[in-house]
């Protein structure tokens, strides 16, 4: 789990887009489309099969008790 | 599939935040359900404590308050049985007086087995004594265990220890009831830890109290039969002592009576 700084874009939400990342493919637990996986982003504001985006889940003493994952936007 | 907005961003983020506190309420709430259990389970410790001291202090019948021992000291220190068992004054038998958490089969099975005091002091020795009177026997000094009294399941008697703080099937954990003389009355047997582990050396002293109660209630037990026995003589004696009054003054009595009659 990458929480990095240069990825943060909200108060508690990172985004980490598949230009950032070092992961291989065979770590991502999901891939829905394997093929879109290896190809590059379409244009800047299109959504990657390896995009990544992070939403920490703070406790009130400052915490990080878990995370929420939101992927593959409709539109 | 576009890249989601700063607005939308902003708006899961709301949904992130309520799921965290979401999850803090249920960790809290978890909390101190807990708490709750627990402080639940120290009150009904004490009452039963206070209530055997009770019991204890007013002289109650000796096996209900060996039974209270025995009850309150399973229930503290989380074992599934226990027992009290007393020597026999000039006699090699024990007798089986309390029991706690054995089924009706079972406690008939103890009860009417023969118990030997001789047998039972081979485990008192110093090289398993863990505290002042309490003996702890681990299985792999017991043989085959086929002279047990009591087992509660067959197939765990020649099974290794699970690990070194692991109970085993055979272990056996005494405590010795002295009274002032130091001599031994009887003791307490706790079995089966609901933990499946060995009480550590902490605990067995704290368990040793309930085994000094126990004698207590052994030694005010005989003095009240005592005193209980001396108040029956001294009343045999009073009542006695009036019968013979009664004897020696009833013909006086008699005599006055017919003196009395007699005319001047």
């Amino acid at each position: 789990m990458e929480f990095r700084e240069d990825c943060k874009v909200s108060r508690i939400g990172y985004f980490l887009p598949v230009e950032k990342q070092d992961f291989t493919l065979d770590q991502f637990l999901l891939v829905r489309d394997k093929d879109a996986a290896l190809k590059p982003r379409i244009s800047p504001d299109s959504w990657h099969e390896l995009d990544l985006l992070y939403f920490a889940l703070m406790s009130r003493s400052g915490d990080m008790i878990g995370y929420l994952q939101v992927d593959y936007p409709f539109d | 599939m576009k890249l989601p907005s700063l607005q939308t961003i902003q708006e899961i983020e709301l949904f992130a935040n309520l799921s965290a506190v979401a999850i803090e309420n249920h960790n809290m709430y978890k909390s101190v359900a807990t708490l709750l259990q627990e402080n639940e389970k120290k009150t009904i410790g004490l009452t039963k404590i206070l209530d055997l001291l009770r019991s204890v202090i007013r002289v109650d019948d000796l096996d209900t308050v060996l039974q209270k021992v025995s009850d309150a000291m399973a229930y503290t220190f989380e074992f599934r049985k226990a027992g009290v068992s007393l020597f026999t004054k000039g006699s090699d038998l024990v007798n089986v007086h309390a029991m706690t958490g054995y089924t009706e089969e079972e406690e008939r099975a103890v009860r009417s087995a023969t118990i030997l005091k001789s047998k039972i002091m081979e485990d008192f020795r110093d090289e398993f004594r863990i505290t002042k009177s309490g003996y702890f026997i681990p299985g792999e000094q017991q043989g085959s265990g086929e002279d047990f009294t009591f087992v509660e399941n067959r197939d765990m008697m020649n099974k290794p220890r699970a690990s070194p703080d692991s109970w085993h099937e055979l272990d056996l954990l005494y405590f010795g009831m002295y009274d002032r003389e130091g001599n031994i009355l009887g003791y307490l047997q706790p079995d089966y830890p609901k933990n499946g582990k060995i009480p550590d050396k902490e605990t067995m002293e704290s368990m040793e109290a309930f085994s000094n109660i126990a004698t207590i209630a052994v030694e005010n037990s005989a003095m009240f039969k005592e005193v209980e026995s001396a108040r029956n003589q001294v009343r045999m004696y009073l009542d006695l002592l009036t019968h013979d009054v009664g004897n020696l003054v009833n013909p006086i009595n008699a005599y006055i009576e017919v003196i009395m009659a007699r005319p001047n």
